[in-house]
């Protein structure tokens, strides 16, 4: 899958496990790239499909596809995305860019490995997964060991804002139920969700950040992004009108805030929430 | 020519459309200064005066297609029809005290900078209008064009253009052929359909045109509009995020092209059946190289015994007919041309003179330009709304106009201040270079097709803005006096 003209393929090795990328540059060019982590049974063409060619439009983009197998971790997915930014951008920080669980990860891996992180953007992010997340997990679970439609009903219910299933037209609402699908691992990746707190990586991260959160995500809600917001000491803030699937309801939206704030990370200061454009 | 006959004010406003109109909102709102508005028309809303049409409604949905300062709670449905935008924006002028500030029905003949009292001069008849600034709100959609084709002037039937509507025409059980299959084209036929005895449609090359979403507003939902403002405003960016997305189709991703051009074709499989028609229909180049279209009653139009197409556009017209590419020719009574509009090439600009009385037609030899879309050199004081690279495929024009508008009110504040503003033209070449670097590689200039977005003398993109438009406001708004060359005459009386 070609995710923009000048995109390529490839892998890169880390013990046993592949992990594959899509890079608009190579190392050594020069370019400080963009490095996308995708979310939750994702990968980059699914969660950022329309994201990386407006982004590749003007910079550098590596989408990296994570690879989930039984037994998987949040260790192990943090090591994969070291790997590649090691392999494809050696010596030269990336701006990182994580969109739900990828914002764990790289939250995660931005606390740890300050070294590696030009700026980091958490999208959709969160901390510590509270209550109301782990009612979801188990709804999902039980869902998902019957499969079908309910399933896809659930997951779209909640994947998206109440005005972005309004106003979908009859097909493209049908479209949106039947085509999602359930991609290997992503139990594992569930399981991952359930427990997640990276409270202490989160204190020590260093790097200019943006968080982004959704207005009406009901799989994370914005809360978590307040509290990203007052868990980075050089955190700002933008809000989306949007469901958790943001990435897919205003592509173009999370493109300008990523743009600008990788073109001047400090133009907005550290606490501050963004001003929405004049529309 | 008398004395008596000059008035004189701080800023002169030539058109009273969107953009003319907006601007003296803001004048009326955040300034002391007076200001006219010389009108051609009889009333405000330029194209949405002119563009009578049966059938002529907006593409971009009311809510975001309408001013940022003047929501309106009560459109009928999400594409209004003309009446109702031209009842909006005559509203909004009436509202906002912009009406007694507007000469009606005073096309102007003449823009002329006199360089010695640092005045711009407007001449319309035996009338002379004064002030040091001017504000150029004309539009590049306001001029009707016909089709240049051999034997239209020989045509003895009624002959007229979409946006000169001849409502003294009756098309009930006439025979009428209809030139165009754009914009305005895709409204007319349907409804032309309906009543005509026979229709024929002559296209030169066919749109993309994919469903039309259009549902109507209920009372409940206008007064819980009006009731709740904040919720207009949601919606408006709802829409105008969605028309960004959009924007990124036309940047050659093979991936998004591919989405929108299943969409268009679905549209059409699903209206009109596989063979000869379904294939006349569909066009020959990459989607978003013209404008995308919309609507639900414009193919099926074609599967009424009365309508028939034509490609391969006109070859000549006869005293009693016309005739397409395949020579062969159709009796009809009335010629409705719904052809465009002269948006490269505007008559305003030969009749705008700058310093040293050069033309701004002389100017534009290599096509329309302008610094930040807004200021030309020799042209001091001189503000363009609406005019070089303004254009959008993909989001409202009104959202473009009133970035352009932050800018040109500093600007104004400066020159009633007594600066005479004029930008370098170096500034203006650089510029120009980067519209030129954001346009290489958009559909425009690779997708196979010819629109009035390239203007034909330069091949550049002229009238369209090769961004999204939310970079039009980053980089058209913000003034930044490094780029002029400002002379002080002292504040104007």
């Amino acid at each position: 899958m070609k995710l923009h003209p000048d995109s390529e393929t490839g892998t890169v090795q880390l013990g046993d496990t592949q992990i594959a990328f899509h890079d608009t540059g190579a190392p050594g060019d020069g370019r400080t790239p963009i490095v996308l982590v995708h979310g939750t049974g994702g990968s980059t063409e699914a969660h950022f499909r329309t994201v990386y060619p407006m982004l590749a439009a003007r910079h550098r983009v590596i989408g990296i596809d994570l690879a989930v197998a039984p037994g998987t971790d949040l260790d192990g997915l943090i090591a994969q995305v070291v790997a590649v930014i090691e392999d494809r951008s050696p010596g030269l920080p990336v701006h990182l860019v994580g969109y739900s669980l990828g914002s764990v990860v790289t939250a995660a891996l931005a606390g740890r490995r300050q070294d590696l992180i030009e700026t980091l953007t958490l999208i959709a992010g969160w901390i510590t997964t509270d209550k109301q997340q782990r009612v979801r997990n188990s709804i999902w679970k039980a869902l998902f060991e019957e499969g079908g439609r309910p399933l896809q009903e659930f997951q779209t219910l909640l994947a998206f804002s109440p005005q972005f299933l309004r106003t979908r037209a009859d097909q493209d609402l049908e479209t949106l139920i039947s085509s999602r699908t359930f991609r290997d691992g992503i139990e594992v990746e569930m399981e991952i969700n359930r427990t997640v707190d990276i409270e202490a990586e989160v204190d020590r991260i260093s790097a200019p950040t943006l968080v982004i959160g959704a207005t009406a995500d009901q799989m994370v809600p914005i809360t978590h992004s307040y509290m990203l917001l007052g868990g980075i000491e050089n955190a700002r803030l933008a809000e989306v009108d949007s469901g958790h699937g943001v990435t897919i309801e205003r592509p173009a939206q999370v493109f300008m805030l990523i743009d600008d704030f990788v073109k001047a990370p400090d133009a907005v200061a550290a606490g501050d929430t963004i001003e929405p454009l004049t529309v | 020519m008398s004395e008596t006959d000059t008035t004189r004010t701080d800023v002169l406003i030539v058109g009273g459309g969107f953009a003319g109109v907006g601007i003296a909102v803001h004048l009326e709102r955040e300034t002391e200064q007076n200001y006219l508005i010389l009108e051609r028309g009889h009333t405000v809303g330029g194209a949405w005066r002119d563009n009578t049409y049966p059938g002529a409604e907006c593409d971009v949905p009311s809510h975001l297609y309408s001013y940022s300062f003047s929501l309106n709670p009560n459109w009928t449905k999400m594409h209004a029809q003309q009446p109702e935008i031209l009842e909006y924006i005559e509203k909004v002028a009436e509202e906002e005290g912009v009406a007694p500030n507007i000469r009606f029905n005073t096309n102007v003949d003449e823009i002329r900078w006199d360089e010695a009292r640092k005045l711009w001069v407007a001449t319309s008849g035996d009338q002379v209008f004064e002030a040091p600034s001017i504000v150029m709100a004309t539009g590049y959609l306001s001029d009707a064009k016909f089709p240049d084709v051999p034997g239209l002037d020989s045509y003895t039937g009624k002959l007229f253009h979409s946006a000169e509507w001849d409502h003294s025409v009756d098309l009930a059980g006439k025979r009428v052929a209809l030139i165009g299959s754009g914009a305005s084209a895709i409204q007319i036929v349907p409804e032309v359909a309906k009543i005509a005895d026979k229709l024929v449609v002559i296209q030169r090359s066919a749109a993309y045109v994919t469903a039309r979403h259009d549902p109507h507003y209920t009372e409940a939902q206008k007064r819980m509009f009006a009731r709740r403002p904040e919720l207009m405003k949601r919606i408006r960016e709802d829409l105008f995020w969605a028309n960004e997305e959009r924007y990124a189709q036309r940047r050659g991703t093979q991936t998004l092209i591919e989405t929108v051009t299943k969409a268009a074709l679905g549209h059409l499989a699903n209206q009109i059946p596989a063979g000869e028609l379904r294939e006349k229909l569909t066009p020959d180049y990459t989607i978003g190289c013209k404008r995308i279209l919309k609507s639900n009653d414009y193919y099926p139009a074609f599967l009424r015994d009365n309508v028939e197409l034509v490609t391969g556009g006109v070859a000549r017209v006869t005293p009693t007919g016309i005739v397409g590419a395949d020579g062969v020719e159709h009796e009809v009574d009335v010629i409705i041309s719904a052809t465009g509009f002269e948006a490269t090439d505007i008559p305003m600009a030969y009749r705008t003179f700058g310093r040293d009385g050069r033309s701004l037609h002389e100017r534009w030899d290599r096509g329309m330009e302008a610094y930040k879309t807004t200021a030309v050199s020799g042209f001091p004081n001189m503000w363009f709304l609406k005019g070089p690279n303004t254009g959008l495929g993909h989001n409202s024009a009104i959202y473009i106009a009133e970035a352009q508008m932050d800018y040109v009110m500093e600007a104004l504040k400066r020159t009633h201040a007594g600066e005479v503003l004029e930008v370098q033209a170096e500034e203006q070449e650089a510029f120009m270079a980067e519209v030129e670097r954001l346009s290489a590689g958009t559909v425009w200039l690779s997708g196979g097709c010819s629109s009035w977005y390239v203007d034909p003398r330069s091949g550049r993109l002229t009238t369209l803005w090769p961004d999204f438009s939310f970079t039009f406001r980053e980089v058209n708004s913000p003034f930044v006096e490094d780029a002029y060359e400002i002379e002080k005459v002292g504040a104007f009386a």
